[in-house]
């Protein structure tokens, strides 16, 4: 959106390559300058400056809707709302379970079930929907090595004796799992940042970072003062991207991380 | 006030500046010229004369001695003329007594209240009551106002409002049993969860850029929706801090903001609140838990409320305020929303249990009765 | 100045025009010229160009005024306004002059808001003056204005005097402000305000608030919006003779301390700079301290503790808000209260 050029943005043409002169090419250039400033290289009077600035916010503000009309599109179609986590009193707790269109965050000392937990919402989220799935392919983006694969069929095998119970549904689960290995902060990013299109091709439901604190805690040493910063920075990038595409395609992500890092944002 | 400095008037700085070179020092030089003849000394087109000499004139009619204008009885008044203001126009109560005692009353118009937090001690949550509260009917001592949600995080739960908006009409369903009026069953009858829902106007902003235009527009979509008494801004930190190099420039725009807020509060007299993170400071050796968006941005708002944990209790903390001393409440968050702590239930109650069942025997007493 | 016919004696208009032509527009171009030159070069009279200067430079020029008619001149119109807190005019040496610029810097919730209530309380109510008081952040409030009078006086009809001769404008970025401070020129100069006594004092808070969105690195222009600003309340001050208190945020410098904003080019601009801080060490929340920055009369650095729970208020001012309101608002927050 803030990428959007100011040629798009209903701004006559003349004004444009004025701007265009000072580096002034997209909206988030024009919107991040003052009044003086924008009085400057528009050579325009305050008034005026006004009414340009209102064009340029109208192409790029986000539209209004009210809780009404989002409370209808949930109730319409209930199914897409959440993927329930097949544990009854969590599922009470989280009005039905993991909210499509938002960011979880899984948190707990090592050893307790995270990761568990993860290749069992995998494995739900490719169910079809009559069953409690979304009937989608997942992305795992795994850090830590910790998924396996064989795992992944026991627990399908264990829950779901009846539907996996030919060879050709067994198999056709995992290939609706694309699995990720990223062992760099800059690998996750990259990965991340480049989901979108994948996410359109191969129907994705699901998202899973796991974990996105076990990278993070080795490449930064939070002793030094600069990288606290930094971190924070990163991993609020992260969650930005990921926000985004959840509400883009309505699907749930998880991260995860554990409890012993702190993360500084809040990654609900 | 004819010696009013050009400079002073909003005009381009290429044209202040032909303005100075010409010898043109105030506004009554700049008057006793027609637009032709300015445009000859100083060497622009007639256009643009006429739009300086407009400029100037503009300055000088909201200056002048027209008080009939609208603009103009707002911008000036005695100090009893705001009291009776302040004093007629009401608050918006958060559900919880103690805070709104601490607060003066609840929320205050024309003011910005800042919320600071970390993450889950129910910043949200109370943003989400208060877009339900300023909907209350007049009758029962609320504002019947709407409210804006800009949320830049993407924390808002339509689901979890429902359940906030249902508590609340059953309250006044209760208020209304108690006393039966008129007016309260009248009020009643459009104070559904549907009314309440399609009041609440909900704009999602991924990034600052969004966030910034949206405020630009703010005051003409208040114009078309003239009853919105709150805006809430959930998460005003969060797009501002990643991608920022200029440090500098997050400063400017941020205190740009807080300015085109607080004249949006003036102008349609409603109230604006916004939700801030807590960040980590380092001081020597110590560390502490501070808002976010670093010094300056902490004379934005005018009051300012901390929530943080004591133990399994949260507590509020009025910080700043220019009409409330500092006083520290506890709160908590049932399932009904923002609510008052039972003395009943001793600061022992351990946060997970009052999420449910708590409140319901409460509400089951009072109908017996 | 532009050069125009009529200015003074000996200016005709074909001189006017002769010298337009050439580029000679202002009075400072004519005087800095060669006159010598002009003469020769548009064939006018040399000894009227002189005369002309001559004129010219004795009805632009100012007078030279000696140290005893200026302190003569002082005593008869400064007034100093008591502050009406006994240990800020200590610091201040006894309160506001006027004709100076006094700027309170604090960090937030500093206190900074409230001096300026009280100050305007006490001037409006103990010394019967007109108050104006411009708002930049919506931090004015008349509930508190009220008790704070209510400390001062029990009488109603007085505290309603009070409250009308305190004029609030509502300023919120820097082009109001200026207008608001022409605003104000005008009534001085006309002096409608002279009903209710003479202006003494103008109150200001905040002036950093309208500023800040301005400035930045790549910002020349802010920068000289600040000075305009800065200019027009000098010549406020010093031309109607009035008080004129600021206040000013504070901003962190890279070792981690606390230094006023607005950058150094403002801090030559108030006449007298307080710090008010929060006393940290003490229990007592209210306790803030105060420093003296800047002042031409008193010690650098010297401080005064300022009390801000004696401001605090018995809440049994008559005229606080609609009660009936306010007990149903309390029975609706709870529904156990209701039963």
């Amino acid at each position: 959106m803030a990428n959007k050029k100011l040629r798009r943005a209903g701004l006559p043409q003349e004004l444009c390559e004025r701007l265009s002169r000072h580096q002034i090419v997209t909206c988030q250039d024009f919107l991040s300058l003052s009044f003086l400033e924008l009085m400057k290289l528009t050579g325009q009077s305050y008034w005026n400056v006004q009414k340009l600035l209102r064009t340029v916010s109208q192409s790029c503000a986000p539209r209004m809707q009210t809780a009404y009309e989002m409370k209808m599109k949930r109730t319409i179609n209930p199914s897409t709302a959440f993927l329930p986590t097949t544990l009854e009193d969590l599922d009470k707790i989280l009005h039905g379970g993991i909210a499509c269109g938002s960011l979880t965050e899984i948190t707990g000392p090592s050893g307790c079930g995270k990761t568990q937990f993860c290749i069992m919402m995998t494995l739900l989220a490719t169910l079809p929907t009559n069953m409690g799935g979304l009937d989608g392919a997942v992305i795992y983006i795994d850090t830590e090595s910790a998924f396996t694969a064989e795992r992944l069929i026991e627990i399908a095998q264990h829950r779901f004796p009846h539907y996996f119970a030919t060879e050709e549904k067994l198999i056709a689960m995992p290939s609706n799992v694309h699995v990720y290995r990223e062992l760099t902060c800059e690998g996750v990013l990259k990965r991340i940042q480049s989901l979108e299109e994948e996410i359109i091709s191969e129907n994705v439901k699901l998202i899973i970072v796991d974990s996105v604190a076990s990278v993070v805690r080795k490449e930064f040493d939070t002793k030094r003062q600069g990288n606290l910063k930094e971190r924070s920075n990163l991993l609020t990038k992260e969650a930005s991207i990921l926000k985004y595409l959840a509400e883009e395609f309505s699907i749930p992500s998880d991260s995860q991380s554990q409890k012993f890092l702190q993360t500084p944002e809040p990654l609900d | 006030m004819e010696q009013r400095d050009v400079g002073t008037f909003p005009l381009a700085p290429a044209w202040r500046a032909k303005l100075a070179a010409a010898g043109f020092q105030t506004a009554q030089e700049v008057l006793e010229v027609g637009p032709c003849q300015l445009s000859k000394e100083i060497g622009i087109s007639k256009e643009d004369a006429l739009e300086i000499l407009k400029v100037i004139k503009q300055e000088r009619h909201s200056d002048g001695a027209k008080p009939s204008e609208e603009p103009e009885t707002f911008r000036k008044c005695t100090a009893l003329e705001l009291l009776e203001k302040e004093q007629t126009q009401g608050f918006i109560i958060t559900f919880c007594s103690a805070l709104d005692d601490i607060l003066g009353g609840g929320v205050q118009l024309t003011k910005i209240t800042e919320i600071c937090g970390v993450p889950g001690v129910g910043k949200t949550q109370l943003c989400m009551q208060l877009v339900v509260d300023v909907q209350i009917p007049e009758c029962f001592g609320g504002l019947a106002g709407e409210a804006i949600f800009i949320d830049t995080e993407g924390s808002f739960m339509v689901d979890r409002v429902v359940d906030i908006a249902e508590a609340c009409i059953h309250h006044c369903r209760l208020i209304a049993e108690m006393h039966p009026e008129e007016d309260h069953q009248i009020a009643l009858e459009t104070f559904s969860l549907e009314n309440i829902l399609s009041h609440i106007y909900y704009f999602r902003c991924h990034d600052y850029m969004e966030l910034l235009a949206q405020i630009y527009l703010l005051p003409d979509f208040l114009s078309g929706h003239s009853k919105v008494q709150l805006i809430v801004i959930d998460g005003i930190a969060f797009p501002f801090r990643h991608d920022f190099e200029d440090l500098s420039l997050r400063t400017r725009l941020l205190n740009g903001l807080a300015q085109q807020l607080i004249c949006i509060a003036n102008d349609h007299t409603l109230a604006v609140v916004l939700t801030n993170q807590m960040t980590t400071r380092f001081e020597q050796s110590r560390s502490s838990l501070v808002p976010a968006l670093g010094e300056s941005w902490g004379h934005a708002a005018t009051i300012r409320l901390i929530l943080h944990w004591n133990n399994k209790q949260r507590l509020a903390v009025l910080y700043k305020s220019p009409s409330q001393k500092e006083s520290t409440v506890p709160f908590c968050i049932t399932s009904h929303g923002f609510r008052d702590v039972q003395l009943s239930h001793s600061n022992l109650i351990p946060a997970e249990n009052e999420a449910n069942p708590r409140k319901r025997p409460r509400i089951e007493q009072v109908e017996e009765q | 100045m532009i050069l125009r016919e009529g200015l003074c004696p000996g200016l005709s208009a074909e001189m006017v025009q002769a010298l337009k032509a050439n580029g000679i527009k202002t009075v400072v171009d004519l005087v800095s010229s060669d006159l010598e030159e002009i003469a020769q070069k548009y064939s006018l009279s040399y000894k009227t160009l002189v005369a002309v200067r001559r004129v010219l430079l004795v009805q632009f020029s100012s007078f030279p005024v000696n140290g005893a008619d200026l302190y003569e001149e002082l005593k008869h119109t400064t007034a100093i306004l008591s502050t009406g807190i006994e240990s800020l005019d200590k610091l201040l040496d006894s309160g506001l002059y006027t004709g100076e610029l006094t700027e309170l810097v604090g960090a937030p919730s500093a206190g900074k808001t409230q001096v300026c209530l009280t100050v305007a309380a006490n001037v409006s109510h103990s010394l019967k003056q007109t108050v104006l008081y411009i708002d930049s952040t919506g931090g004015f409030t008349g509930i508190r204005l009220l008790e704070l009078l209510n400390c001062l006086t029990e009488d109603e009809e007085e505290q309603a005097e009070a409250l009308r001769r305190i004029q609030v404008f509502h300023a919120f970025d820097a082009y109001k402000m200026l207008d608001v401070l022409q605003e104000v020129r005008s009534y001085m100069a006309q002096q409608i305000f002279s009903t209710s006594g003479p202006v003494k004092l103008l109150i200001v808070d905040s002036v950093s608030a309208v500023i800040c969105p301005f400035l930045g690195l790549r910002q020349p222009d802010g920068m000289a919006l600040m000075m305009h600003l800065a200019r027009e309340m000098k010549t406020l001050a010093k031309e109607f003779g009035i008080a004129i208190l600021l206040t000013n945020h504070v901003t962190r410098d890279t070792s981690g301390g606390f230094k006023p904003a607005l950058g150094r080019s403002w801090s030559f601009i108030p006449n007298t700079r307080l710090l008010l801080e929060k006393r940290k060490d003490t229990s007592e929340k209210a306790g803030r301290v105060a420093s003296l920055m800047k002042s031409s009369r008193q010690p650098f650095g010297i401080q005064a503790e300022l009390d801000l729970r004696n401001w605090e208020v018995r809440k049994s001012s008559p005229m606080t808000s609609g009660e009936g309101l306010n007990n149903r608002m309390v029975c609706l927050s709870d529904p156990q209260l209701v039963s």
